[in-house]
């Protein structure tokens, strides 16, 4: 769940996901993806379509042509709204002042669909592309596409800037030239204006896996041509898909009249995974308690109570659910329990209830499951047996109806003794990649990563991770990132090449509830591969609340490159103020107001579409007090990030997510510290939002 | 090229998967390759058994037995019952995997992938276990790949048919088959029924899901 940052290295688990998501990634309904161009976006050759890709799709595609890389990264944010991050680079680009013979340049796009197709009327979209960045391939359009039977689409549209470029039959005002900022920021002062022309094409499915596409193009290629990179022979050019087994899309074409080009794309969709449902094994049913006077003579007998409690104990560990504690009284018991298997929290509790259902007296009508977090109580969940017994063969919503959620505050029994304290660790291989060093876009290396957690009481644990590495090319990076900032991140290139081993981190970190509703943490050590110190942190969230808030300050100062024990003279007192918001709609928000390591002033806002299977799509971008001439080049730090649950991808019950976070460029304003153990992801997995929206595996 | 590249990624995927330790949380990155193979469950058997061993599953077991088989991959399991809710009767395989029933027709799987979740079959029983015709709908729930809930609600036409002798393990007994059509959106099937005249179902043909297909279910002991 810890963010990471693109330059940095992303680990192991991610790219094991990356590419299980893309062997596993269920091809279902991938006929219905339309066809998409060049810039990985839905559309014919170069040219966009109107068309939209079904809601939440995730497009990766890669094109090559004429010197031309095009790597992209397309999201289906909305039923009519898509997003595109672009990594490109351009063999023998070379714009005054850069030094490099290949020209890489980031871009992101958005379209939106104004009318939706109906069996008479075109749907009809606008297009932004590249409308945050240089501008390279800045350009807009208003594009119409229309089905003809099952087979035919014809597209027609107008298009303004580097899609206005060829045969332009008139002009709106005049597109200014000059970039503003550093690049990176919207260029609003171009959107529709200048030469405007029109561009046209077609496609026609051959048959269920080949489409052939024609188009007129109106990008004249001016800047390739300049550099004769590109010769614009003709505006007609021609393509074949090949529609893959797995969903996939492999395209060849011809363009300009003179070039062959090639593509291919993946589509996945968060909505579709491995296996629906999952494949883990039954849970216990419920058993049902015979009608009739209950017997309560077990409630004054310790060792019948005790007895019970290490029956419990070991039916829950056959479902993957770690006990730790039980108040177990006349009518009611409050078990206290660990969910190490689960993605849904919602399926833990659903198993430890009918695991009770069987253990406990007869007498006990009310059970409160606390899965505990950071070994604190966060959300409890109490159902009474009557319900259960009742409900087990309705529908979902019938229990959480009457389930009832509260803070599980002074109402959770303790550890009982001898669970703590307690050792968990591992040694594994790691794997990493970074990306965008333009002397070679995608560095990796490998190795060995020895991590441990000491608890040495539920909520006081000492934790740390050391790295060694075997290959590599990460290390030969010599990238220098020139600053006038404090260079609080952009030597990320020096820590790899000397952190080896590494400590990534060594911490103690103590988890609290200070209060009702209130959540802390206090971490102390070597937090982050590059910054060691203190960090105090202090979250509100009621068990009902979509809203959060939370405050968190640190003092850190700056790691020796080699990553071992030394610091260096940097030091900043940094911090901010949070509000968390769960929009109720697949949406959720964050603001973070504070200072940024770089002893900046800013705030960061984020937002994500989140799905009940643990998925999460999003964008971020932090502006700060510093100068978008100090910050360099992209003016302000901005980004992607995808974060893929394996429950997902394998189909099998699994806690473990990966995130993957593309950020345009790394620098050193509004720069974060990269704290492994922040509170809200956490806490909120008990509380009423997020159960609420996965509740369907309570009964799984 | 991106050939080379998916294989090396899964070499690494593999590599990523061995390691050590007791870290619960970390280990299960080995259930990964575990849960590739396991993308095509069988259930018991391995698929190419023409004729189970009925009678051997019969004498090394007691209480209530039934056979179940599904069509897509051919595997099949015998299914002990291990609780009983009302009138909801839950059977589970050896390995874990549990089919229940509401007097013989199937209500809800689990552990068998794309997993009936629940299912309100109250109209349509009577229809069955009467050997009548007629029409009521059936409402049918599955977790989808996001972790929602699909309703799915079909319109069934039940008719009577033939009667005959049916007979598996220790249940013999004279049927009458009755079928059942059911149709929601872009979803259909016909199941069929074997009932007694005392509305018991001895045999049956069922749904379970898009992902299941159909199952033969016997009873081999009541």
């Amino acid at each position: 769940m810890s963010k990471q940052d693109t330059a940095k290295p992303v680990r192991a688990g991610c790219l094991a996901t990356t590419a299980l998501t893309l062997l596993c990634a269920a091809p279902a309904h991938a006929q219905d993806v339309p066809s998409f161009n060049t810039y990985g976006g839905p559309g014919l050759i170069d040219m966009p379509s109107a068309h939209m890709a079904p809601d939440a799709t995730l497009t990766t595609s890669a094109s090559h042509s004429a010197g031309t890389t095009r790597s992209s990264l397309t999201f289906q944010i909305l039923p009519r709204l898509s997003g595109t991050f672009r990594y490109s680079s351009i063999e023998g680009l070379t714009p005054p002042t850069y030094t490099r013979s290949t020209y890489y340049d980031r871009s992101f796009d958005l379209r939106y669909q104004i009318i939706t197709e109906t069996a008479l009327r075109p749907a009809v979209t606008i297009g932004l592309q590249d409308f945050i960045g240089t501008g390279l391939y800045g350009g807009e359009y208003i594009v119409a596409s229309k089905n003809i039977g099952t087979r035919l689409s014809v597209t027609g549209g107008l298009g303004w800037g580097r899609l206005g470029s060829y045969n332009a039959i008139g002009a709106t005002g005049n597109r200014p030239a000059e970039v503003l900022g550093l690049g990176g920021v919207p260029t609003y002062d171009r959107w529709f204006r200048g030469d405007v022309a029109p561009f046209a094409g077609l496609s026609y499915k051959v048959t269920d896996r080949l489409t052939f596409k024609a188009e007129y193009s109106s990008d004249a290629y001016v800047n390739e041509a300049s550099y004769n990179i590109v010769t614009h022979d003709s505006p007609f050019n021609f393509g074949l898909d090949y529609r893959l087994k797995g969903g996939g899309q492999l395209s060849v074409y011809s363009v300009h009249g003179n070039e062959f080009g090639a593509m291919l794309s993946f589509h996945i969709n968060p909505k579709q995974g491995a296996l629906a449902g999952g494949a883990e094994t039954a849970p216990v049913p419920v058993s049902v308690r015979a009608k009739g006077p209950r017997d309560l003579g077990w409630a004054s007998n310790p060792a019948a109570k005790s007895g019970t409690a290490s029956e419990l104990s070991v039916a829950l560990q056959r479902d993957g659910l770690a006990y730790e504690g039980l108040d177990l009284r006349a009518n009611s018991a409050t078990l206290r329990m660990v969910n190490t298997r689960y993605g849904a929290d919602a399926q833990a509790v659903g198993r430890a209830a009918r695991v009770m259902s069987r253990v406990l007296p007869a007498s006990v009508e009310t059970f409160v499951i606390v899965p505990v977090v950071n070994g604190v109580a966060s959300g409890a969940v109490t159902i009474q047996r009557s319900d259960l017994e009742q409900l087990e063969n309705a529908p979902a919503d019938d229990l959480l109806a009457r389930a009832k959620f509260s803070d599980g505050y002074n109402l959770t029994p303790g550890a009982d003794a001898g669970i703590y304290p307690r050792l968990n660790w591992s040694l594994s291989p790691y794997f990493s990649m970074s990306f965008f060093d333009p002397d070679s876009p995608v560095r990796a290396s490998a190795g060995l990563r020895l991590q441990g957690q000491f608890y040495l009481q539920p909520n006081l644990v000492l934790s740390g991770a050391l790295t060694k590495k075997l290959a590599g090319n990460q290390d030969k990076s010599t990238l220098a990132v020139a600053s006038t900032l404090p260079k609080v991140r952009t030597d990320y290139a020096r820590y790899n090449r000397e952190g080896d081993p590494a400590i990534e981190h060594l911490t103690l970190t103590h988890f609290g509830r200070p209060g009702r509703n209130l959540y802390s943490r206090v971490s102390a050590g070597y937090l982050e591969e590059m910054y060691a110190g203190v960090s105090g942190e202090l979250l509100w969230k009621p068990v009902d609340s979509r809203l959060a808030l939370g405050a968190e300050l640190n003092y850190v100062k700056q790691r020796d490159f080699d990553q071992m024990f030394g610091l260096q003279s940097y030091d900043v007192l940094m911090g901010h103020v949070s509000a968390y918001y769960d929009f109720g709609n697949g949406f959720h928000g964050q603001l973070d107001v504070g200072r940024y390591l770089a002893g900046d002033i800013g705030a960061t806002v984020s937002l994500d579409r989140e799905f009940a299977n643990g998925w999460r799509v999003g964008a971020y971008a932090t502006v700060t007090d510093v100068p978008f001439d100090d910050f360099g080049e992209g003016s302000f730090d901005k980004g992607v990030r995808v974060t893929v649950p394996l429950e997902w991808a394998i189909g099998r019950p699994s806690k473990k997510t990966n995130t993957i976070n593309i950020r345009s460029l790394t620098r050193d304003g509004g720069a974060q510290l990269n704290l492994n153990d922040r509170l809200y992801e956490k806490v909120r997995t008990t509380h009423r939002p997020d159960l609420a929206k996965e509740w369907g595996r309570v009964w799984r | 090229m991106a050939m080379i590249r998916t294989i090396a990624i899964t070499a690494l995927a593999a590599v990523a998967l061995s390691g050590c330790g007791n870290d619960a949380g970390n280990n299960d990155m080995k259930s990964v390759l575990v849960g590739i193979k396991e993308r095509g469950l069988k259930v018991g058997g391995n698929g190419t058994q023409a004729a189970p061993d009925t009678a051997g599953m019969v004498a090394g077991t007691s209480g209530p037995l039934r056979l179940v088989a599904f069509e897509k991959d051919g595997a099949v399991a015998g299914i002990q019952q291990i609780e009983t809710n009302g009138a909801y009767r839950t059977f589970a395989t050896a390995d874990r995997r549990t089919v229940t029933f509401k007097h013989g027709v199937v209500t809800a799987t689990r552990g068998l992938g794309n997993d009936l979740m629940s299912a309100n079959v109250d109209g349509v029983l009577p229809l069955i276990r009467g050997r009548k015709a007629g029409s009521a709908t059936r409402i049918m729930r599955y977790l989808n790949g996001e972790n929602t809930t699909d309703v799915m609600q079909f319109n069934c036409t039940v008719t009577p048919g033939a009667s005959g002798m049916v007979a598996n393990g220790q249940v013999r007994a004279r049927a009458q088959t009755v079928t059942e059509q059911c149709q929601s959106d872009g979803q259909s099937f016909t199941a069929s029924y074997q009932v007694t005249d005392k509305g018991e179902i001895v045999a049956s043909r069922q749904w379970m899901s898009i992902g299941r297909g159909m199952a033969d279910i016997k009873v081999l002991r009541r």
